[in-house]
């Protein structure tokens, strides 16, 4: 089966070998996440990886920003992990029907979902990083929204994470004026 | 320099950041403030019905629902309004972009102040639809005076904004972001930073340009914005010239974060287009949809020069 599986380590393996300096080949395939992965883990392995880096143009900006960054506890106390999830959304009324289906990364807190918008990379860095579920919403219905088990390739991997990181941020400080 | 500001708000938490800055601008300027809240109606807009902007139920619109409206938002901004006794909040039932233009035109307003969203957000709308909210988008398009959009906490007070960040990409609703950013900073005494991204996905359709020939174009460029905006600075020089290459959105959100912006000064629509043909340009809309910092729409010439009274 064409697995590929992040290590704690940044370092991705398909069937038992390392990959390549090259993965965009296994960009296609299944990603499982080692269970101590954290967010680190993900800029590890675009350290490790640097032609992933070209999937997103905030990617470059946020490998600086990651760069400087502690090296440990950059955790944020009321989030309990972060979770990437696929949603698969039916619209309809008003306008034309369509569907439309994407990955989104949050933070969760005893199951409820936390937006990431106004936390800092510096304090999500080391929360754990967890593949969720595919949530199937039916005609903007929020309240009863299915649930299934489901699979990431390894590139819905990515990009729902940089698609995240690039809302990120809020103003810290406001130095004085000349 | 804001005689008056409208601030358009639900009342609901994804209001509160922008809440901020509109009471702490009408303080600071002493400007007569109107906290301002349409009852907006049903897609149908059919009878007396609005739809509740906190629990999206539909509810009869009568006086005693109206005297309720008027008490949530007292009580919302209870700790502002007893700082700023004189802001008149008010109601109204109708559609709730054509009426806040409508309260606008009326009272003259200098400025609009508002969020990015009405409600909470829609990461299928904002990711596949370019919405960011259907009120703030139509009228950023439309407003004849600048429209101040605050969609994150803001940590600063507007009168100590240190690095204003104006955005151009040479459009003639440019020169109206630029007169409204220049006025600002030379008022507050902030770094202007006048920014260009050269669009390099268009530059790239079909053919690959030299290094030397994007030099040339950031040259340009460069001579251009000192044609078109230094020259009309006067002796004012808290400035900095940037040009950068890549896709426009991108580069002005990289180059706010970098510099710490604290506010971004940018026209409505990127290119040259009737303002009542324009929707809002996508790369302002990605730019307030990620900003840190707020976002200043400016769209026409009305209101951009803070220098009159």
């Amino acid at each position: 089966m064409n697995i590929v599986t992040l290590q704690p380590d940044g370092s991705v393996f398909e069937s038992r070998r390392h990959l390549s300096e090259d993965p965009l080949e296994f960009l296609g395939y299944k990603v499982e996440i080692a269970e101590r992965a954290t967010l680190r883990t993900f800029f590890k392995m675009i350290t490790k990886y640097p032609l992933l880096a070209r999937l997103n143009p905030f990617l470059p900006t946020y490998i600086k920003h990651y760069g400087l960054c502690a090296e440990k506890d950059c955790v944020y106390p009321d989030i309990d992990c972060l979770e990437l999830d696929k949603t698969v959304e039916m619209i309809g009324f008003p306008g034309k029907p369509r569907l439309e289906i994407y990955i989104t990364l949050h933070g969760v807190k005893e199951n409820e979902k936390i937006d990431l918008k106004d936390i800092g990379l510096d304090s999500l860095l080391d929360m754990p990083l967890k593949l969720g579920k595919l949530k199937h919403v039916v005609m903007g219905d929020k309240v009863d929204i299915f649930e299934f088990d489901t699979v990431f390739t390894f590139f819905e991997f990515i990009d729902g994470i940089v698609w995240e990181l690039s809302f990120l941020g809020t103003l810290t400080g406001c130095p004085l004026r000349r | 320099m804001f005689n008056k500001i409208l601030f358009a708000t639900t009342a609901s938490p994804t209001c509160d950041s922008a809440a901020h800055v509109a009471f702490d601008l009408a303080k600071k300027y002493n400007s007569d403030l109107y906290v301002y809240h349409v009852l907006g109606l049903p897609s149908r807009g059919f009878g007396h019905f609005a739809m509740d902007a906190r629990t999206g139920e539909t509810e009869h619109v009568g006086p005693d629902y109206e005297a309720w409206v008027i008490d949530e938002i007292n009580n919302t901004y209870a700790k502002q309004l007893a700082e700023y006794n004189t802001a008149v909040v008010e109601t109204l039932a109708g559609v709730p972009h054509t009426e806040i233009l409508r309260k606008a035109r009326k009272e003259n307003v200098d400025l609009i102040v508002m969020g990015a969203h009405s409600r909470e957000e829609d990461k299928g709308a904002m990711r596949y639809r370019s919405i960011v909210g259907s009120t703030m988008q139509k009228v950023a398009k439309s407003a004849r005076c600048p429209v101040l959009i605050v969609a994150r906490p803001c940590t600063t007070c507007l009168w100590y904004f240190s690095n204003i960040i104006f955005g151009t990409d040479f459009s003639k609703a440019s020169d109206s972001a630029f007169t409204f950013a220049f006025h600002m900073a030379r008022h507050i005494g902030s770094k202007l930073w006048i920014f260009h991204a050269m669009d390099m996905s268009s530059m790239h359709a079909g053919k690959i340009h030299s290094q030397n020939e994007i030099e040339d174009k950031i040259k340009e460029a460069r001579k251009k914005i000192d044609e078109k905006y230094v020259s009309k600075m006067g002796d004012y020089d808290n400035y900095e010239v940037e040009v950068w290459e890549g896709i426009p959105y991108v580069e002005i959100l990289k180059f706010a974060r970098e510099k710490n912006g604290d506010l971004i000064v940018m026209a409505h629509h990127t290119r040259e287009i009737d303002p009542d043909e324009a929707l809002l340009g996508s790369t302002v809309e990605q730019v307030v949809l990620r900003s840190n910092c707020p976002v200043a729409s400016v769209n026409r010439p009305d209101h951009a020069d803070l220098s009159i009274e």
